[in-house]
């Protein structure tokens, strides 16, 4: 077991600090709060460490610098808020259409428009999943807690490198803000890209769950590297449709057959619950905290989703089948909700517990309230 | 006591973000399991800011609280946002420049005056040592040890001007 080292860190430190343990060496991104430290952090460090940090006009183009840095063999990321992650949907459809391996990381806050900036919400939960248009799917992880700030961005570095895509980490301003002590392993796992052997096609793969390899721009191969439908060696292909569903459905397939690996969260309490909480990110902490204030008095069974999509059905499943009732809390309207219900099924009632706007958590006292009252 | 949960509130400019981390790592490197939050406006400079502390002894469920056991605020602005934020029994400690708010019965008050025994007397210096002398007051109502806070703020350019707000602090 390697040895761990106590660190200090806010939530966006960590995120960059994991980057940089899981062999980050290419930053571009456009400065924008509450994403701002993410950055900073970098473009101190990376240079350090030999890597290479831009600051980019835009955001727009900084996920392309992405996209060409990653077939350069970077492991490339950026981090952005709302507005920003807005303007990288073009290039993040782009990037799952060339399977491209980079990170972004959406440190949420009030939205639509410019919103309230710097103040914390859950409003991109949909937009991380289907921000783009097109059939298209991509990993999205949310942390709780500063350590799986550091955790789950290693894991979204090694995740885009595996399956060869780009990955979400989807955190909020109350995380990235958030400063605690965080246990750091001497070492981390770093997941090495895979190369063509022989002749192997680089758009292609018999196998759906697994990615096709990824040449390296400069090593020889003729290669074209496309937005637009390509067969398996990168060829344009722009009216079959057989080729067009060949090629989105295995997109889809290399993403989804492996959802049960992809699948993270913590589920506390599920087995004896009289009322239990699905919740993500920050207000994932609160529904713990909540549980514990409730201690001796209501049985409460917590599912925190760390996997935000494809998401874990089965611990909300089986809450559904031994609560009475299911709590969604979230900083929004109700996202995660829709989830909740359509997993949920009837199997009991799910209520929500929302709030917007102002960047306030939600308070662990106001969920013990709002269970309490629930479980009668 | 077993936790402290702390508020300290000002404007962005006082340095409010900066007496949470000064705290926080102080507190951290005394092995204290120690959670900071801080919140600030899209304007930053002018606009409310707070700094949000968890100090325990044990791990700490969850680093966000709605009512805190002590409260610093050190701005008027700060002032209407923070009040209704602080426990029914907690001690609240205001600058000279916030005594005339309406504060809620029951709660222990302690007002000195931060901001005006730390002004550079710079024109637009909204008190920005004030949040430093805040923590040498709450370190002399033992809340926490003050050598920690001196030890952490005893580095950097600005060292020797935070020790003195320190010191100052732990005076009044």
């Amino acid at each position: 077991m390697s040895s761990k080292v106590r660190r200090f860190w806010s939530g966006n430190i960590a995120v960059a600090e994991g980057a940089l343990a899981a062999g980050v060496d290419f930053y571009a991104g456009y400065p924008i709060t509450p994403s701002s430290e993410i950055m900073e952090h970098m473009a101190r460090e990376l240079p350090k460490r030999g890597g290479v940090f831009l600051q980019a006009e835009d955001e727009i183009a900084a996920i392309f610098m992405l996209i060409g840095a990653s077939w350069a063999d970077a492991r490339a990321m950026t981090a952005t808020s709302g507005p920003g992650f807005s303007l990288m949907q073009e290039g993040l459809g782009m990037a799952v259409m060339t399977e491209t391996p980079l990170l972004v990381v959406d440190v949420m806050r009030v939205g639509p428009g410019t919103g309230q900036a710097s103040k914390a919400a859950q409003g991109d939960l949909m937009q991380a999943r289907w921000g783009r248009h097109g059939d298209q799917i991509l990993p999205v992880f949310a942390p709780s807690s500063v350590q799986d700030c550091f955790e789950l961005t290693v894991l979204a570095v090694n995740t885009a490198e595996k399956l060869r895509t780009p990955v979400v980490l989807l955190s909020d301003e109350l995380l990235a803000h958030t400063w605690e002590t965080v246990q750091v392993p001497a070492e981390v796992e770093r997941v090495e890209r895979r190369r063509p052997q022989g002749n192997e096609p680089p758009f292609g793969s018999p196998e759906p769950r697994l990615p096709p390899p990824m040449p390296r721009l400069g090593d020889g191969h003729a290669l074209l590297v496309t937005g637009s439908t390509h067969d398996p060696w990168g060829m344009r292909q722009t009216s079959d449709a057989q080729t067009h569903r060949a090629l989105v459905e295995r997109l889809w397939q290399k993403i989804w057959l492996n959802r049960t690996e992809l699948s993270r969260y913590e589920a506390v309490g599920v087995e004896e619950a009289e009322v239990g909480i699905v919740a993500y990110g920050s207000v994932g902490r609160s529904a713990l905290a909540a549980r514990k204030l409730l201690a001796g008095n209501v049985r409460v069974g917590v599912v925190v989703l760390k996997t935000v999509w494809p998401l874990p059905e089965e611990p909300i499943v089986a809450l559904a089948e031994q609560a009475r009732a299911i709590l969604v809390p979230e900083l929004s309207l109700g996202q995660l909700l829709w989830d909740v219900e359509r997993i949920v099924a009837g199997r009991c009632p799910v209520l929500h517990f929302s709030k917007v706007g102002g960047g306030l958590p939600i308070y662990p006292e106001e969920l013990a309230e709002k269970l309490r009252e629930v479980a009668g | 006591m077993a936790e402290l949960r702390l508020r300290i509130s000002g404007i962005g400019g006082q340095g409010i973000v900066f007496a949470g981390r000064l705290l926080a790592q102080a507190m951290a490197e005394e092995g204290k399991e120690v959670a900071l939050r801080y919140a600030y406006g899209a304007e930053v400079m002018g606009t409310p800011v707070h700094s949000e502390l968890v100090i325990a002894e044990e791990a700490i469920l969850s680093p966000y609280f709605r009512e805190a056991q002590v409260a610093v605020i050190l701005h008027p602005k700060a002032f209407p946002e923070a009040i209704p934020l602080v426990a029914k029994d907690g001690l609240l400690v205001l600058d000279s420049t916030v005594a005339g708010g309406r504060v809620p019965e029951g709660l222990r008050v302690e007002v000195r005056p931060f901001v005006a025994r730390t002004s550079s007397g710079r024109p637009g210096d909204p008190g920005r040592l004030a949040p430093v002398a805040a923590l040498g007051f709450l370190a002399k109502l033992s809340l926490f040890p003050l050598a920690p806070l001196l030890r952490v703020a005893g580095t950097g350019r600005a060292a020797p001007e935070n020790i003195a707000a320190l010191n100052l602090g732990h005076e009044l």
